[in-house]
């Protein structure tokens, strides 16, 4: 996996496939090594990607419970992302209106997942309700999927 | 015969001969009920903070690198494997405090912090 993915090098990649590719980012796996587990956050990747890819998908730790911190860092990552896109538009439209870019920082992205994930660890939980959560569909894109 | 039971004898109330035998086993059974709760971990979880569970996701971070605390912990207890025995000696040898052995107990006390 890829410790950063530059714009630069996506850019180099869509050049080849003549398309925008979608990233399959094993940065959290740990279906290579079960004594591994990678609960760090999303990092390592710049929101300036986002206009470069068609999409972006996670392949997490094989222990659902573990992800939270994976996960909720990308949808931080993910709604940074929409925040800037809606804050573009409102630029376009009045040039007068101040402009904040929501930098996605992973620390504050840290920080943030660590004070969500806080109430999980006082909940009482059944095996039953694992399983509801795992019934996840995935559905693949029509585009080229870069394993990195 | 109901006196004999270890659910009463575990149960914080002490046990009342006088009672009936009715009343006296629904006692025994919500004592232990409220004795499973308990054990379900409420009071021990609540005490989980922030910082405890930060320590855990520096330790198992990304596949390349460690979180910054847990960095400095590995970094404080290899200061500890190298200094351990030449800074033993200044403490043995010397009765003053020198910088050495000062650094020494701070490095050891901010480990045993954390």
């Amino acid at each position: 996996m890829s410790r950063e993915i530059s714009v630069s090098h996506i850019l180099s990649v869509n050049t080849v496939f003549q398309r925008r590719v979608t990233i399959w980012d094993n940065l959290n796996a740990n279906d290579y090594d079960y004594r591994r587990l990678c609960l760090g956050p999303f990092s390592g990747r710049p929101t300036g990607l986002s206009s470069r890819l068609s999409g972006m998908l996670t392949n997490p730790n094989c222990e659902f419970e573990l992800n939270f911190i994976p996960l909720n860092t990308l949808g931080q990552w993910f709604q940074s992302l929409k925040l800037n896109e809606i804050q573009d538009q409102i630029d376009d439209n009045d040039e007068e209106s101040l402009q904040i870019q929501q930098v996605y920082r992973v620390e504050t992205a840290l920080d943030q997942a660590l004070i969500d994930w806080l109430p999980e660890f006082n909940k009482v939980k059944s095996a039953c309700d694992s399983i509801k959560v795992c019934q996840l569909n995935f559905d693949f894109p029509n585009s080229s999927i870069v394993f990195i | 015969m109901k006196n004999d039971n270890s659910p009463q004898e575990m149960s914080p109330k002490p046990a009342v001969s006088s009672l009936i035998l009715d009343e006296d086993s629904q006692e025994s059974q919500t004592s232990a009920k409220v004795h499973i709760m308990d054990c379900d971990g409420n009071g021990n979880s609540s005490d989980l903070t922030i910082d405890d569970i930060r320590l855990l996701v520096e330790f198992f971070y990304l596949p390349f690198q460690h979180g910054p605390h847990a960095q400095q912990i590995y970094v404080d207890f290899h200061w500890l494997r190298f200094n351990y025995f030449t800074n033993s000696d200044v403490c043995f040898f010397s009765k003053s405090k020198t910088v050495d052995e000062f650094c020494f107990c701070r490095e050891t006390n901010g480990i045993v912090e954390l």
